[in-house]
Order: C-alpha cells, then structure tokens, then sequence
C-alpha cells in the first residue's frame, strides 16, 4: 500500500517571509495512499508546508516533485495538479459559504474544473461522508460542526483527489465528534487508496491517523520515522518534550504536581 | 504591595453553588446546577460545547451579558453572588471571585500596556498609589512565573506572546487575592508544552493562597492533570460529579465512562486503527426531553426519552443521574 | 521611525506630482484661450503672440510642465490670468480662514457626533432621538442646512453675522453648518464603536476587576471607540481643509474653495492648479498627522513601521 515511488515529494525547502525564515530546508515525501503526519506547535510552518503543497504559495527554494513531476510554474499549469491535491479546513464554520447550497458548495470545484455533476454525483458524494439523508439545497448553517466538516470533506473529494491536506481537521470539533470524523477519513483512505498529509498539534490523533510522522519545530523537520517508532522511542528531545506534555489519562499518572515542580519559567 | 493595607477578604470558605439555572430569553442553557469547592481545592467542569459549563461560569462570575437571567445561590461565605447588586456587586468582583477567559488576546485591553492593566487593579481595589501600584504589578508578573518582570512589564499585548498574555490575565484575576477563581478553558487555545505550565501554575498558587479553583474545561487530561473533584456536564446538567479517582476509575454515567475511556483506549490502540466513537453529536439549543444523553447511548432504555433521571448518591460525594442507575444499585 | 517618515514623505512627494500631472493635462483639454481670456476679446494677433510667449504658451506641454515644476520647487505657482497677481501669494492670503474653518468644522463633528454617538452607544437599545436626528440632518441637503441657519440665527434672532462681518463670532454659523453636516456620520461611527468596545472581552476584563463603572468607560471603552472617528477625521480634514464650497459660498467665507469657484468660471488655469496642488499637499500632511496620531494611540499600529 505505501510501496512505489512517491506522490509527493518536497526536498530542501525554504520559505522566507520577509525577514522571518517560516521553512528551512524541509524534505518529506509520501506514497501514494500513505498518510504523512505533521506534528509541530503553532509558528512551526507545519501549516507553511500545506499552503506550499496546495500551490497556493511558493517555496522560496527548494524542489516540489508531484507524481515524480517538478510543479510548474505558471498558475494555469499549476490547476492540473490542484485538481489532484483536496483540502479539508479547520473551521467547518469559516469554510463553508452560508449563502450556498450543499449542492452548490460541493458543486462548486467540479465546476471550476470544467467537469460534470449533477444530481447523482451530489447524492453519492454525500453518502460517501455519511450524510445520504442531508438535503442538497439546504444550507450549512442547519447542521453541526461535525456535520459541516463531513460537508467540508465530501467538497475535497469531488474531484477524486489523490492527495488530502487535512489541516487540524477536528481541532474545532468536540471532542465525541472527531472520533467520528477521523475514523471517515481512515475509511476514506481504505476504500479509494488516499493519500494524507495530515496536519496537527495533537501527537496522540497524529500517531493514530499517521503511517510516518514528521516532527516539525520551528521550520525544520526535527524528526522523521514509522508512527509506531517516533511515538514510542523518540530520538529528538523536542519530539520526547512533545510526548511528555500529551496530558495524562488518569490522575494517578499525572505530570502537574502541586508543588509545581512542572512549570518552567517563561523566558521574557 | 506590603505597604497596602487590605480590608479582610471573607475568610476561607470556599463555593457554594446551589440550582442555578441561566437562560437566555426562552433558552435555558443552565438547568439546576449544584456543586461546591472547598478552599485550595479545584473543581473541574467539563463538558462538550454547548453543555452549559460556559454559563455557569459566567453566571457565577456574574459576568453574562446583558439579556441573560440567573436563578440560584452562588455562595462564597455569607455572601450570594446571585443576589449582590451594585456595590456589594462591584466589591466582589476581583476580590471575592475573579475570571480568567480563554482568549487572553482579547481579554487583554489593546493600548495598554501589561502593567497598567495589572495596576488599575492596585489602585482601584486596595487604593494603592501610583509608584506602589506599578511596583505591585511587576511583583505579580514575577509571581505567575514572568522571568523578566520589568520588561514584561512595559509591553503591549500584541508583543506578548500566549503564554505570557494568559500569564498577565492570571495576574490580573490575582492581584486583589479573590477567594474564588473561575478559569473557563485558558489553556484551550495554547500550545501543550505551554498548557503544562500554566496548568501548575494555577494550581499552586491557588492552593497556596486558599483559593477555590472552578477550571471549566472541554479536555479530560487536563481534568486528569489538574482536578480534585470534578463536574461532569451535558445538556444543561450535571450529570455526575465525585473526587478525581473515583469519576477517573469508577465512572458510572455512560457519557462520563466514554469520556474517560476514550484517551485510554486511544493510547493503546494502534495507529490506523478505528478509534471509538460516541454517535451523533452534543445537543445545541434545544436539549431532548427526558436524559439529555439519550438520543447518543447505547445503553438507553424507554423512560430515558421521558423523564430526566435523578442524581443518585454512588459513593462518598459520588453522584450520578442515569435511569440505568436506579434499576441497578 | 525615522525610515518610516523618510518612506512616506517621499511617497507623499510623489502624490503631489502625480496630482500635478493628472490636472496638468486636464487643464490642457479644458477649451478656451488663456492669451485670449488675458488679452480681452479685441487684442491683435500681435498682442496675443506676445502673451503666448510670455506664458510660455506657445512650447510644447513637456516644456510647460517642467517650468511650472520648477516653479513650484521654488513656491512659484505662476500668475492669475484674471486677477494679475501671484497665485502662491492668493493661496496664502485665503488659507488661514480656510484652516479656521476647516478646524472649527471637525471640531464640532467630532464634539456633536462624539457626544450623541456615545449618548446613545452606553445605552442598551438604540434611541430613537439619535435616529429622528440623523435622518433629518442626513436628508436635508447641505446648503438648505446653511440658508435654515442663516435665516434662524442671522435673520431672525440677529445673534451672529450673516455676511461679511468681521468679529469672532462670524465663524459660527458657517462652522456650525459643517458641524451637523458631518455629526450624523461621526454619530454613527461612535455610536457603533461604543456597542461593540462595550461588549468586547476586554470591557467584561475591566467589569470583573471591579472598577467603577466610569472608570471602565474612561480608561477601557472610549480610547478603543474613537479610534474608527479619528480615521474619518483624519480624512475629513484633508477635505475640509481643500475647501468647502457650498459653505463659503453662502456665508461669504473667504476661503480657497471660493478662489477655487471663481477660478473655475474664468478658466484661470494657474488658480485652478494652485488650488488642487495645495489641497494635495494638505491632503499628505494630514493623513501622515493623523497616522502619527493613531500610532501614539494605539500600540498595535506602531508594529508595521518597524
């Protein structure tokens, strides 16, 4: 399943913005119907790395190689590989439109790509994220954060991508509703052999969702290795810092004392 | 800040809270809330979006916004938060209960420096002078662990960074020594190895000071990482509260035992294998008649749809409200 | 800072000239013979060569362009046609009323509208008096406003000068027809700034300190309230300070919109440029004044200067 040559290969990128260096020299591949996991905090340029594959920025330097093709450089060019590359948002209250219709949201990229929808294709799109009984000329505001992220997800599947950026995809959701919609994903992966990069700050849903990790600390991949590896023998101290402040499950093995003895002092 | 005379804070006396409802116009987002907080102690409420533990924050902070009405007791020694009007009402706030939002860049007032809106604190409520005043809020930067107090100090809240924002917020909630601090999720929108900190940091000062910690939370391990008691929330009620062992390891409301299972379930799972879900999703606005939960459990039977069931005593300051419970001792 | 300044001076320089240009060749699609309109109706073709020549008339637009841009580096702005006197030396004759005025206006916007905006913004519904009083001033046009003034307070009530006079108390009624021109718009603004500072977290962060409630109004709510204001009088400035026509028209002000009309009907280009380049120059100057402002108000504005 995750043999082959790679889907997506990114090699020494850089991403400079102004006088902040966002990226600095970040090499991750993946294989075709192979989640990436990216782990990192916020201002890591975990999400730096998802604009940059979605083509919707540039790297400063470095090579982007889709399906062993270099990205291409003008913008018309460039709508043939982000027709192959979906992407699921955050906030499934920011990134759905209340004035369209489901029909016309998930409608909305096959018709930017010229290619043809219609009733059934709507209907079945919507099966496949678990809402066969949603109405298509309702609006999103009817529905829930879960429901709307299931809406969000049948949208990044309508052009049959190959390859998802997942952007903290439940971070908005309660917590009883992203089990259900990471275990979409994972069936999503199983049935049409997707690809991920799945973005987030939370280590744990990253080991679960993740065949490989990828560590990323202030714009450098610090760590790189199967899930199981990373998460149970980390090699980086960044990445055993990460691992030690996932909160415990039961107060008996708990990391805050009373005492205090677990704050570091903030630098000024 | 030693050379401010204080008028005696209440005593130690820890929180009362007694059926407190909240609505807003027909909404009655807060349905007969019940818990206490003993001083030193910390109280976890969580619950999912929706559930009501916002409100009750705010009603006892008695910070709702206008158009929102409270019903109950929130007693801090003789004291009803519910009641005090004007004065009384001005006097508590800070002293007798303080709030720390989650969003400390929005709490925080835009153009003012830290120290200033440490020290409004100082002046207004301890009648501090100016020199006095700016002093006692470097002092209470270094006391939420500010490592350069003077220079934090001069900065604006745009130039601070989470940690350090929320850090400010907690010197504000503390510089007038409440007896009762009202923490709504301040650690939701920081990074974890940052929530660690503060998290400590919370507690040890409120336990040093005697301070009963209300911390309303979304997020089980930090329930895990920082209750003594806790407040299990949904659908406008409590739907089982105990100590921290016993809801951890003897959880008897199916909503609660998902809740705790969940992260222990996950930890030992292996990676791309399914993870255990609870179907449907928390109730918004209008709560289902009968148990708030039912319309999700799978354990549900046919007098759930009907009546709310009633909170039970499990075991020593053990409750629970479950029909499930009364047919099985 | 010092860069900063440096970037937008140099900005405003090419504002200036940009404005330059663009009148510049609008004056040349304008019909009419300047020589002419000098020389008067009978002049021989002589004559009017000799004009031409001395206007430099008779060279090319580049030619004419780089000796008014020269001109005005050296506060040369060329001659009346009509009025046979420096244009600079018009300009500076009428712009201190101008700024008088300009200034008398925007305070009274700023005071009306800031006073009803906050009146009605403490409150928890809207009032209806604010609504009644803007609709009113918002439908009646501007120099109707002016004559009603006019008519009531200088006809009837005789309390102020209806033209021409010379006390202090003839800037009343010309700046008090700006003032409720404007107020509706400042009255707005304020009042919608009030609602939302009032319901903004870091007000419900001043109510939990447990300060009086005109403390939090006074050290939380009004600076963050009056910010969105300061932007609109910093642009309303600059208008106001190129010239109100309407007013001084009917109050007989002798302001730059006045030399500006009149300038206008006698197609008296050098006027009619001197006029627009002043105003653009005044419209730089304000808005990096009131920039200036804003960044000693609110810190977060000081972050992209660095």
């Amino acid at each position: 399943m995750t043999t082959g040559d790679p889907l997506l290969q990114l090699t020494d990128v850089h991403k400079q913005y102004r006088s902040v260096r966002a990226l600095r020299g970040v090499s991750v591949e993946i294989r075709p119907g192979e989640t990436l996991g990216m782990v990192g905090e916020s201002g890591s340029g975990k999400s730096t790395v998802g604009r940059i594959v979605l083509g919707l920025e540039r790297p400063t330097s470095g090579s982007l190689r889709f399906d062993g093709r270099p990205y291409p450089r003008t913008a018309r060019s460039l709508r043939a590989i982000r027709r192959r590359i979906g992407i699921v948002f955050q906030d499934p209250y920011d990134s759905l439109d209340p004035r369209f219709t489901l029909r016309r949201i998930i409608d909305e990229p096959l018709r930017t790509h010229g290619l043809p929808s219609g009733r059934d294709r709507i209907a079945e799109l919507l099966t496949s994220v678990g809402m066969e009984n949603a109405d298509p000329d309702s609006y999103p505001t009817t529905y829930s954060g879960g429901q709307r992220q299931r809406i969000g997800i049948a949208r990044a599947l309508a052009l049959e991508p190959d390859l998802i950026v997942c952007d903290e995809p439940t971070s908005a959701l309660d917590v009883s509703v992203q089990a259900q919609i990471l275990n979409l994903l994972l069936a999503l992966q199983r049935e049409r052999n997707l690809a991920y990069l799945f973005i987030s700050h939370d280590l744990e849903v990253v080991r679960r969702m993740s065949d490989r990790i990828a560590v990323i600390r202030e714009g450098e991949v610090v760590e790189t290795g199967p899930a199981a590896e990373v998460t149970s023998a980390p090699q980086h101290p960044y990445t055993r810092a990460l691992l030690d402040a996932v909160p415990a499950t039961r107060p008996s093995e708990r990391h805050v004392d009373a005492n205090g003895s677990a704050d570091p002092v903030v630098a000024a | 800040m030693s050379t401010v005379s204080l008028p005696e804070a209440p005593t130690a006396s820890g929180l009362r809270v007694q059926d407190l409802h909240v609505r807003y116009g027909e909404r009655h987002a807060v349905q007969g809330v019940s818990f206490s907080v003993a001083p030193g102690q910390t109280l976890a409420i969580v619950g999912e979006s929706g559930c009501g533990k916002s409100s009750t924050a705010l009603a006892v902070a008695r910070l709702l916004p206008p158009g929102a009405s409270i019903e109950g007791r929130a007693l801090v020694g003789d004291l009803d938060l519910v009641d005090a009007r004007g004065r009384t009402l001005r006097e508590a706030r800070g002293r007798v209960v303080a709030y720390m939002p989650q969003d400390a860049m929005a709490a925080l007032n835009p153009v003012q420096s830290a120290r200033r809106q440490i020290a409004e604190v100082l002046s207004f409520r301890q009648g501090a002078s100016r020199s006095e005043a700016a002093a006692g809020a470097v002092a209470l930067l270094a006391e939420v662990g500010i490592n350069e107090p003077e220079s934090v100090a001069r900065r604006y809240p745009h130039e601070l960074s989470g940690g350090m924002r929320q850090r400010v917020m907690l010197a504000i909630a503390l510089a007038a020594r409440p007896r009762v601090l009202i923490a709504d999720e301040p650690t939701t929108a920081l990074d974890v190895t940052v929530q660690a900190g503060i998290l400590s940091l919370v507690r040890r000062l409120t336990r040093a000071d005697a301070m009963a910690l209300v911390w309303i939370t979304h997020d089980i391990g930090v329930v895990a990482e920082i209750a003594d008691a806790v407040a299990v929330m949904y659908g406008g009620r409590i739907v089982e509260q105990g100590p921290v062992e016993t809801i951890f390891e003897h959880p008897e409301h199916p909503y609660t035992r998902a809740l705790v299972h969940a992260p222990r379930q996950s930890r030992d799972a292996l990676p791309k294998a399914p993870f255990q879900a609870i179907p449907g999703s928390p109730p918004l606005g209008e709560f289902p008649v009968g148990c708030p939960f039912h319309p999700r459990c799978e354990h549900a039977l046919g007098p759930c749809a009907q009546t709310m069931p009633p909170m039970l005593e499990r075991g020593p300051e053990h409750s629970a409200a479950c029909h499930l419970l009364s047919a099985r001792p | 800072m010092a860069r900063y300044l440096a970037t937008r001076i140099g900005l405003g320089v090419l504002t200036v000239f940009g404005v330059v240009l663009l009148t510049f060749v609008l004056m040349f699609v304008v019909p009419g013979d300047p020589a002419r309109t000098i020389a008067g109706p009978r002049a021989t073709p002589q004559i009017l060569a000799l004009v031409r020549a001395n206007l430099h008339l008779n060279q090319s637009v580049l030619a004419q362009l780089g000796h008014y841009l020269a001109g005005i580096v050296h506060g040369d702005l060329g001659v009346s046609y009509v009025q046979d006197q420096p244009v600079a030396q018009l300009i500076i004759d009428r712009l201190p009323a101008t700024i008088e005025l300009g200034l008398a206006g925007l305070a009274l916007e700023l005071i009306l509208g800031g006073a009803f905006g906050v009146w009605d913004g403490i409150r928890p519904r809207r009032s209806r008096i604010l609504a009644v009083v803007n609709v009113g001033l918002l439908s009646v046009p501007a120099f109707s406003l002016a004559f009603v003034l006019l008519l009531l307070f200088g006809y009837k009530l005789s309390l102020f000068p209806i033209d021409g006079g010379t006390g202090g108390t003839r800037i009343v009624l010309p700046a008090l027809t700006l003032g409720l021109f404007g107020m509706p718009y400042y009255a707005n603004v304020v009042r919608d700034a009030m609602q939302e500072t009032l319901a903004a977290p870091y007000t419900r962060t001043a109510v939990a300190k447990g300060l009086p409630r005109r403390a939090v109004l006074r050290r939380h709510v009004l600076r963050n309230a009056f910010s969105p204001a300061l932007t609109m009088a910093g642009l309303d400035f600059a208008i106001l300070l190129s010239g109100v026509v309407f007013v001084e028209t009917v109050f007989g002000w002798p302001g730059i919109g006045q030399l500006q009309t009149q300038a206008f009907y006698n197609v008296d280009r050098p006027v009619l440029m001197g006029t627009v380049v002043v105003a653009a120059v005044l419209v730089v100057v304000a808005t990096l004044a009131i920039d200036l402002i804003r960044m000693a108000i609110d810190p977060r504005t000081r972050l992209e200067t660095q």
